[in-house]
Order: C-alpha cells, then structure tokens, then sequence
C-alpha cells in the first residue's frame, strides 16, 4: 500500500565506470535481516531453501554411503571426473559473465548488460551439454536412476541441479529483456545459487572417496 | 565491498586456479590428506562466490552464515568418508586384490 | 461487523459446528469400538463407517468453516460487499445438504466401493461438492477482483482455487493400485500439506492483522516467506507417501529431503505468531482469539512440523508406515494446524457477528485448554502404542493382531483422551452460542477497524 516501488529506485551511480555500487538496498527495513541482502529478498529465501535440499541430499548421500562404501567406490569410478572439471570451469566463467552483467546494469548500461547475460547463458548452455554427454555415456554403460543407490543419488542430485541450470538459463533470459538493475540483480543471484551448488555438489560425488 | 571490476576478476581466477589444481588432482591416490585438500578448495571457492559473485562481503552475517552451511555439508560428507573409509583403499594397491574381492559389499 | 455480507460466514460456522460436535462423537465411538468391539451391535456400528464418518465429517465442516472464514475476511480485506450473497446461501445449502447427505449415506452403507479415506463420497456428491466450490470461487473471486487487493486475499484465493483444483484427482480412480494411491495422495496431501497451508497462513495473517493491530507491511513479508517456503517444500514433500506404494525408488530421496524442509514453514507461522503477539498491541479484549491463533500455530508445529519429521524419512517410516504414529501425527496435526485455525477465527469474529462484547472469555478459553489437553494426550497415548506396534509387527515380526493384543491399554488412555476432547468440544460450542443474551456495546477496541 503505497510503498514504494524496488525497481524504480533511483541507485547511486557511481562516478567511475569500474566500480559496481554496493547492492541496490531494498526500500524498506520490514525484511528484516532479509533487507540487507543483495537482490530481491525472496529470492534469498530461495537459495536459503535450495541450499537445504541440496545439504540434505548430500547428507543423505553420506548416509547411504557409510553403509556400503565400497559399492559406492566402484560406481563412482565410473564418473568422468575431467568433465566435471570441465563442468566447473564453464559455469565459474558464466557466473564471472553474470556478475559482469550486474555490474553492467547498475551502471545503466543495458545492452552491455545483455551481451553479459547472453555469454552468461551460452556458458550454462556448454554445461549442460557436458552433462548430457556424461548421461549418455554413464547410461550406455548399464548405469540408470534405480542401478544402485549411488547412481540414484548421483542422477537425482546432479538432474536436479540440470533442471535448476535450465530454469537459470529461462530466468536470464528473462533479467536480459528487462535489464533493470533490480531484475538483473536478482536473476543473477539465481544463477550464482546455481554454481554455488554445484561447486558443493561436485566435489561430494566426483572428488571425495 | 564494492564489486570492482578487478575484484571480480580476481575471484574469477582465484576460482579457476583452484578448479584446475584439482583436475590434475582429480586422479591422485585418496587419502585423508587429499580429502582435507579437496573439502579446503571446495569451501574456498563457494566463499569467494558467495562474496563476490553474489555479492555477500556487504553482509557479513549472511555471508557467514551461508559459508557456514556450505563449509558444513562439505565437511561433514568428507568427515564421513574418514569415519567409514573405501575397503577399496588397500584393493588399489594390490590390483590382484580387487579381481579377488572387489565386489561390492565385500568388506574387510 | 463492517460489512452486511460478513453475516454469510454465521450461515456456515453454525453449520460447521454441528458438524463438528457429530465428528468428534463419531471418533468417540471408534475408540469405544477399539476397547470393546462387541458393545455396539456391528451391524450398526461397523468400525470402517464409523471411522469414515469421523474423517469425512472433519473434511466437510473444515472446509465449511474456511468458507466461512473467506466470507467473514474478504469483505473487509477487499472493502467491498460479497458479490452475491443470495449465490453463497445456494452454495452452502449443496454443500451441507451434500456433505450431510454423505454421512447420514454412510449409515446405510451407501458409498463409493473404492478404498478411498476421505473421499468415500459417491460420485453424484463429488459433483455437487465441485458445483458448490465453483459457485464460491466465482462469488469470493468477484469480490476480490473488484475490491481491494491485498496479499491476504491473494494468498488466500491461491489456497482456495487450489483445494477445488486437487479435489479434480478424486475423480479419477485408475485400477493400478499404486496409481490409484499416487492420485488420491494428490488430493489428500496436497490439500494438508499445500494448499490448506495457504489458507492458515492467510487467516492467521489477518487474525494478527486484527488482534495486534501490527503494520499490515510487516504482516505481508512474512505471509509471502510462509507460502513460498510451504509450496516449495509441500509439492515434492508428497514423496513422502511413495515409499512404499509401488512408486520408483527415487522417490525414497525426493520425500525424506522435501517433506524434511516442510517443518521450515509451520516453524515460520509458530514464529510468527509470537513475533506479532510480541510486537503488537496487547489491549484488544478477545483474548480466546489470541489463545486459540497462538495455540493453532504451535499445535500445528507439534502436529505437523515434529510428528511430521518423526516418521517422514524413509528409514523411519520403514518401520513406522500406517501404524498408531501415522494416526496420533493425524489427529494432533489437522487439530493444530486447521481445527484449531476455524475455532480461532470463529472465536474472534462471533462477537462481531452477534453484535455482543466479547462474550464467555472464561468458558471459552478453558474449552481450548480441556480440548487441546484431549487430544495432546490421545497423540502421546497413540504414540507410544505405535512405537510398540512398530517394534512388535516391524522388527520382532509378530502378526498385526498378536501386536494389537499388546498395546491395549494405550487405546484405553486414547478413549480418555477421546472423552475430555468431546467435552471440551461441546463447551467450545456452549461459549459461542450461550453468549450473554444482553445487547452490551462493544469493548472499546473491539471495533474491527481500529485494528488497522
Ligand atoms: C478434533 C478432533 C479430532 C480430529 C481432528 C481427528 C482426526 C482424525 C483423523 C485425521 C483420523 C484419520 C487418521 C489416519 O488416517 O491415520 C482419525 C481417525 C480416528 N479418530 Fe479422530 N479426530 C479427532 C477426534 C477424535 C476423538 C475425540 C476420538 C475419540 C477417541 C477419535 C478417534 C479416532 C479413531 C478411533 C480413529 C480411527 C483410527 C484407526 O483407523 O485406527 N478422534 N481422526
Ligand atoms: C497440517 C498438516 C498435516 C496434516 C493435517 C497431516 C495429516 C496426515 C494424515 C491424516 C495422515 C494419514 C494419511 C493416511 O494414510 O490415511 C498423514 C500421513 C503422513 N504425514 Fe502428515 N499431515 C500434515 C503435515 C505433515 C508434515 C509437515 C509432515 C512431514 C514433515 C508429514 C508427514 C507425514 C507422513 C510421512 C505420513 C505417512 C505416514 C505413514 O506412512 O503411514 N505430515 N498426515
Ligand atoms: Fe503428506
């Protein structure tokens, strides 16, 4: 009711094109601890909750484990670490993209702001051909979601995280036409939450044995 | 903080530094000095993303408490590969072993 | 009372509480039908119609009570009369005449053949039901989109066209028997652990909104934190009942991770009760009605939130699966979470409606503590006949009945528990209807609009 409206808060611009202004605060203090947060705060009970799921099912994954670790060795040999790798390397560069983009947008650049977000999303969509390619190998090799309790964790939690990397790619797509500062800011944080997972995803079911 | 252009790089780097030692570690022999490393790396880099890419070093307590999630899951699956170690371990050394006993569920 | 129309939810919560009272009766025989089954002649009284009556019951005057409750809020969220009060008298005559019908149909053993809980109704009553509900989407939507918008009636709408929508999959019955129980939890849990949720969040908003009179700003954000974080975790939290129906073992992961996190938001609404409680103004006279909100959000956390994750991973519910834990989970948490919420709402608003001060305070107030003490003590007593019945069937593999032989004294104490749940149930309709025949002007704060 009356409140002022985020998107079109005037954001300190800054004098030298270098530097990103802090985070465009949010209006009001009614967020709580939620308003200091950059990007819209409900995006932020959005990571909040993905991180849970994602810490859970890694949990889980360490349950399930312990009870049988040497299953889960053989069929984590069967993962193709360097693609991983690889996979890592292409979304740390799309995030460097993203948050060029952010710094884009704050400055009132717009269509910088795109070219950002567009190389950003060419990155993400590198990513998921990598792990289409590790999918199609790993099932032509026998291995599918109900072979054993390690691939179904490895398909779930890595599928999962896919499914977030293509709604990533739906919520750039959609910061990139509006290219507000506001909305860059807060698909950005979207897409950040998306690599942040998977640098805790990969070394738990790649890297650790 | 401010997120400069250079910051940004900076992380950019650190970030892909850190990936790339891992790769060519990515094959090394496992043990708990080298699950120690990958869990330190791991952690490292959701920090810098966490405050540089998404921006939390102008939040400390957020910033805090997010790494503090990651540094945890991180740790405590490590953790458990440490409490529960892979038979496999020893089966590498000896090849021969993991023809005889490699199958799963053989435990020592 | 601001508004003509707000006199339509009279209608329903007077019907609702009939309901009620022959709900909890009904349950009450169940338990007399656990500790002697041959009291009652079977023929008349046969255990799965008695229990159907007991949870379709509950169904019908809960759901006659949220209707109630949006007709009471929604004229005064969207400031506007309700859009066609003669369309809401039609509604409620389908619906209670429907859902009665069900019932007094159950004592004659008519029903839909199919193992359905709560949606043994034949097909022609279904169809009613569905006619009842468009009728009140289209009248309750109306009012909204005309009036003012705020985040309560938005929430609340969501839940509203939510329940209609779910209640679709119970028309459809597949043969295979794990798609039959995939689409009937589509309806059952999606309604409990969605968009009911929804409902409860927007009516204890508003219930907050009006009591402690805290900015409505504040009350937004965390009613938008609340429902975002219930359908994030509620719609994969329906995992938790593939287990072991025949659905993909995948689903063992989906359920134990989502349906985990769905404790996040009854924790969020306990929290924020308290938070505004805290808060706001402490001068507003209907004390029932914050007793009864405050007590609906932590007896929802306790139900919901803790009984919940107590059998909700895998592992757990291994053992665990359709024994007394499963029933003493259900009865505190539709309890907490949504009994609890119509008597809170029915509590404030029926002074308003009756145009009396707050009336019976003392016998209301100790009908939510003889109530509540009830049923938190057939839910402990239910408890640990269901831990024993988990570990006697489960674990040392005796047959269901040899295991039922053992536990019997706990569903003696569950009787007891059932008993002093009917009495203060009954007080509860005593303190609404028996209020002070005297006209007394409102307490001064008691003016709804001063809230704001
Ligand atoms: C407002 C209070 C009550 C609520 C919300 C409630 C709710 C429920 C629900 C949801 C179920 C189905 C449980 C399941 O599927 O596991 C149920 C079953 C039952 N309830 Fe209640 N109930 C209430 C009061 C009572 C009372 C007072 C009694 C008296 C002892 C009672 C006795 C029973 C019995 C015997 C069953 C059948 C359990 C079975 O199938 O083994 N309930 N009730
Ligand atoms: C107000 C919200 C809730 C209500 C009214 C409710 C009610 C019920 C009822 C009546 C049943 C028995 C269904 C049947 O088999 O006939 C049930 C089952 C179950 N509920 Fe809930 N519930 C709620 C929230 C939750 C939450 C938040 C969780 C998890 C954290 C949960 C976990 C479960 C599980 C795992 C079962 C299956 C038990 C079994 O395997 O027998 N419930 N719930
Ligand atoms: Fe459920």
């Amino acid at each position: 009711m009356g409140k002022v409206d985020r998107d079109r808060l005037p954001h300190h611009c800054r004098m030298n094109a270098a530097d990103t202004p802090a985070p465009v605060a949010t209006a009001d203090s009614d967020w709580g601890p939620l308003s200091a947060l950059p990007g819209h705060p409900l995006m932020w009970v959005l990571i909040g909750s993905e991180l849970a799921v994602f810490g859970l099912a890694l949990l889980g994954y360490a349950g399930a484990r312990a009870r049988d670790p040497l299953g889960f060795a053989l069929a984590q040999d069967n993962l193709d670490r360097l693609a991983g790798v690889a996979n890592t390397a292409l979304l740390l560069a799309s995030g460097f993209f993203a948050a060029l983009a952010n710094r884009a947008a704050h400055a009132g650049e717009a269509a910088p702001a795109r070219g950002w977000l567009a190389a950003a999303a060419l990155l993400g969509l590198g990513f998921l051909g990598v792990k289409g390619f590790e999918y199609s190998g790993e099932i032509a090799a026998g291995h599918d979601i109900d072979s054993s309790p390690f691939f179904t964790l490895y398909f779930l939690v890595t599928g999962f995280h896919a499914l977030h990397v293509v709604l990533g790619l739906i919520i750039l797509g959609i910061v990139a036409r509006l290219a507000t500062p506001a909305a860059v800011e807060t698909g950005t944080a979207f897409w950040h939450m998306v690599d942040l997972i998977w640098l805790v995803v990969f070394p738990c079911l790649y890297l650790m044995r | 903080m401010r997120r400069t252009f250079s910051s940004l790089v900076q992380a950019f780097l650190l970030l892909l530094t850190l990936s790339l030692a891992l790769a060519f570690a990515a094959e090394a022999q496992a043990s708990a000095l080298w699950l120690a490393a990958v869990t330190l790396a791991a952690a490292l880099k959701t920090r810098i993303v966490l405050a540089r890419y998404l921006g939390l070093d102008a939040a400390p307590g957020a910033l805090a408490g997010f790494f503090a999630a990651t540094f945890l899951v991180l740790a405590l699956v490590a953790g458990s590969i440490l409490v529960f170690p892979t038979p496999i371990h020893q089966a590498r050394g000896n090849a021969h072993l993991v023809a005889t006993t490699g199958a799963p569920g053989a435990n020592e | 009372m601001q508004y003509q129309t707000q006199n339509i939810a009279k209608t329903y919560w007077l019907g609702a509480l009939l309901i009620f009272a022959v709900q909890v009766s009904f349950g009450l025989v169940g338990g007399l039908i656990y500790i002697m089954p041959n009291l009652l002649p079977v023929e008349y009284f046969p255990f799965n119609m008695v229990r159907m009556i007991h949870t379709n019951a509950l169904i019908v005057w809960l759901l006659l009570g949220f209707f109630g409750a949006a007709y009471y809020l929604v004229p005064e969220e969207s400031e506007r009369e309700i859009y066609s009060p003669k369309l809401a008298y039609i509604q409620f005559a389908i619906f209670f005449l429907g859902g009665l019908s069900a019932v007094v149909g159950y004592l004659f053993h008519i029903y839909a053949d199919h193992a359905r809980s709560y949606l043994e109704q034949p097909l022609w009553i279904k169809l009613g039901i569905i006619v009842a509900a468009l009728i009140f989407l289209f009248n309750i939507s109306m009012t909204v989109l005309q009036g003012r918008k705020t985040a309560i009636t938005n929430v609340l709408l969501l839940g509203l066209w939510g329940i209609a929508v779910f209640f679709l999959f119970s028309l459809y019955v597949p043969h295979n028997t794990s798609e039959d129980k995939m689409f009937w939890w589509y309806v059952v849990h999606l309604w409990v652990e969605g968009t009911w949720e929804l409902v409860m969040a927007s009516v204890l908003a508003f219930l907050m909104l009006k009591i402690t009179g805290v900015d409505r700003e504040v009350i937004e954000k965390w009613l938008y934190i609340i429902i975002a974080t219930a359908l994030f975790s509620g719609i994969l939290g329906t995992g938790h009942h593939y287990y072991w129906i025949g659905a993909p073992g995948y689903w063992q992961w989906i359920g134990s991770v989502f349906s985990s996190l769905e404790v996040v938001p009854f924790f969020g609404m306990m929290i924020f009760c308290f938070a505004m409680a805290w808060k706001g103004r402490r001068d507003h006279p209907n004390k029932a009605a914050m007793i009864w909100s405050l007590g609906c959000s932590v007896l929802a956390f306790f139900g919901a939130g803790v009984w919940g994750f107590l059998h909700t991973l895998h592992g757990v519910n291994f053992y665990t699966h359709g024994t007394q834990v499963t029933a003493a989970h259900g009865h505190l948490a539709f309890y907490g979470a949504y009994v609890c919420l119509n008597l809170a709402i029915m509590t404030y608003a029926f002074p308003y409606l009756f145009n009396r001060a707050p009336y019976n305070q003392i016998l209301n107030i100790a009908s939510f503590w003889i109530t509540s003490a009830g049923v938190v003590f057939m839910t402990v007593s239910l408890t640990f006949a269901g831990v024993l019945q988990s570990h006697l069937e489960r674990v040392q593999g005796l047959s269901y009945m040899d295991a039922q032989d053992q536990i019997g004294l706990f569903y003696l104490l569950r009787f007891g528990g059932g008993a002093v749940t009917v009495l203060g149930a009954l007080l509860f309709i005593a303190s609404l209807l028996l209020m002070p025949r005297t006209k007394t002007a409102p307490v001064a704060g008691a003016v709804p609009a001063a809230a704001e």
